[in-house]
């Protein structure tokens, strides 16, 4: 079982720039932990400090009651830096290699770690080419895969799949998924894509300006938006919202949006639409996703209301 | 407890880069020393001549100074150096696997330089032990000077190392008499050639060539061991890696 704990972390740069502001939370063993935020929120800064690179201001952080640099010290973690470029004149293998070695390894277990993470992000085409030659996909790719030598108990990542296109993010999202439940470490993930791993996600750590502003489980963040239904329908005239028995959210032409709260109120009006159903030309229900909710959270802390710093 | 395994790794992506480019030992071992040593050679009278190669062999170890305090901050500039200070790496550790990086990279060029001088009848190697004991002193010395300049300054940005590193270079290669004994100096500069340790480096490596720079040993000795012993302890107690960042 893995503990992260931070409490009241600040951090202010030598340039006057305040990038966390009291920022506190426990992690008990989570699966997979979304850190989001808008750009300039803290995110980066407040993974460097958990994992060691920089020191809070103000407050501290714990990792299973041991200090980040002691943490670091016995190879809790497995890092991906956002934006690191890589040592490119080195071949993939001999990389990852040499990196298995600073993680601690004798040459023979480096070897066939090496070779594991290789197989693991599906690499083993690439081991021999240098770093170079790859396309930045790839070099992506051998990123991330860095991160998992040894098998860390903690893994942070900061934003592993930027800039990468959708295929090639669904299997990234595939390999750390699988290694998170094959090997039950604590994932710590910095990424804009939150609808694509939100399944996976046991926790969202939502900041905004420095403070944490939403500690809570997806769910809860989707709650946040205050409807669990969406349905669209297109509808010939406007007579079928006169008696509608819900509170109509936004019609544009004859496409009208409604938020449903719950499943019975889903099933009001889905009965109602079905008695109407000649005025209904056609419909259909989805869910808010998460970025939604994200971003509903975060105009209301733009327009001053919700959202207490936790 | 040093982990060896871990240096070895660090120096080799440090060096690997410089090994694996032919083009580096064409300027490290033919374009960097023999571009000055040729016009020196020419202007200067025949008996400053040993000073002139003395000198050259010296700039090949100024290069340790250079690729510890730049590779640092190309690093930082890159961010790959959080790719290696993220996992469990200790500033001893990481120091060790720079130093041996440098020596990987620079006394192949250095020896191979002293060779050609050698053949060329520049250098008249007398006390092999004494050559070695100033190539290892200068090795150590100038690669652990490059890593704290760019340890101290690694806050600020990449080009304020590189203009520093570089200023810092040429006091140690042409303010420091090592292409030319000490006399040739002003009085008042004397002193402050003193100071600065490749005076003391070409002097023991002179003196294996039966070149006398005009400086004492004990001070050379003295000054070689305090400094090398100040430096070290500012490497293993003070700086931490987290200066990195």
């Amino acid at each position: 079982m893995v503990k992260i704990c931070c409490e009241d972390l600040w951090k202010i740069y030598g340039s006057g720039t305040v990038a966390l502001r009291g920022v506190s939370f426990t992690l008990v063993d989570e699966s997979l932990v979304i850190l989001v935020g808008p750009n300039g929120s803290g995110k980066t800064t407040l993974v460097r400090i958990i994992d060691g690179e920089i020191s809070p201001s103000r407050g501290f952080v714990s990792i299973d009651d041991l200090s980040p640099d002691v943490a670091r010290a016995r190879g809790l973690f497995g890092v991906m830096p956002q934006e690191a470029r890589l040592h490119e004149y080195l071949s993939v293998r001999e990389y990852l290699y040499y990196l298995a070695l600073i993680r601690g390894l004798n040459r023979r277990e480096a070897k066939s770690e090496a070779s594991r993470v290789i197989d693991d992000f599906m690499l083993q085409e690439y081991a021999s080419t240098r770093i170079e030659h790859l396309s930045g996909g790839l070099k992506r790719r051998v990123l991330l895969a860095q991160a998992f030598l040894g098998s860390p108990e903690i893994l942070l990542l900061d934003e592993p799949t930027v800039g990468l296109d959708p295929e090639m993010r669904a299997k990234l999202w595939d390999i750390i998924m699988k290694y998170a439940r094959g090997r039950g470490s604590m994932i710590i993930l910095v990424t804009h894509y939150i609808d694509e791993v939100r399944d996976m996600a046991s926790r969202v750590l939502l900041l905004y300006k420095g403070q944490l502003v939403f500690n809570g489980d997806p769910r809860e963040l989707l709650s946040k938006i205050g409807y669990k239904y969406r349905v669209r329908a297109r509808l010939r005239g406007s007579k079928v919202l006169e008696t509608l028995p819900l509170r109509l959210h936004h019609r544009s032409g004859d496409v009208v949006e409604f938020y449903v709260v719950d499943d019975e109120e889903l099933v009001k009006l889905l009965n109602y639409l079905a008695g109407v159903r000649d005025w209904v030309l056609e419909f259909n229900v989805d869910r808010p996703s998460l970025e939604e909710s994200y971003l509903e959270l975060i105009k209301s802390l733009e327009s001053g209301g919700g959202g207490q710093p936790l | 407890m040093v982990n060896l395994y871990r240096v070895y790794a660090i120096s080799m992506i440090y060096a690997l880069w410089v090994l694996r480019n032919k083009l580096f030992y064409l300027y490290l071992t033919i374009l960097l020393p023999f571009t000055i040593l040729v016009p020196f050679l020419i202007i200067a009278p025949a008996r400053l001549e040993p000073f002139i190669a003395v000198g050259t062999v010296i700039l090949t170890l100024i290069y340790c100074f250079s690729t510890a305090s730049q590779d640092l901050a190309v690093d930082r500039l890159l961010k790959r150096i959080a790719i290696i200070l993220t996992k469990p790496v200790t500033p001893l550790e990481y120091f060790l696997g720079i130093l041996l990086s440098n020596a990987m990279q620079t006394l192949p060029a250095t020896v191979i330089v002293i060779m050609v001088l050698w053949v060329a009848g520049l250098i008249k190697i007398g006390d092999i032990t004494l050559l070695l004991l100033g190539l290892v002193a200068g090795w150590y010395i100038l690669t652990i000077m490059g890593y704290i300049t760019a340890l101290t300054l690694l806050s600020r940005d990449y080009n304020t190392i590189i203009i520093v590193s570089n200023s810092i270079a040429f006091i140690l290669t042409f303010m420091a008499p090592v292409y030319y004994p000490l006399e040739f100096l002003l009085e008042q500069l004397r002193i402050l050639a003193y100071l600065i340790p490749t005076t003391h480096i070409a002097n023991i490596i002179g003196k294996a060539c039966s070149i006398e720079y005009g400086v004492p040993p004990t001070i050379t000795y003295t000054y070689l061991l305090i400094l090398a012993s100040l430096l070290t302890t500012i490497t293993l107690k003070s700086l931490k890696l987290k200066d990195v960042y």
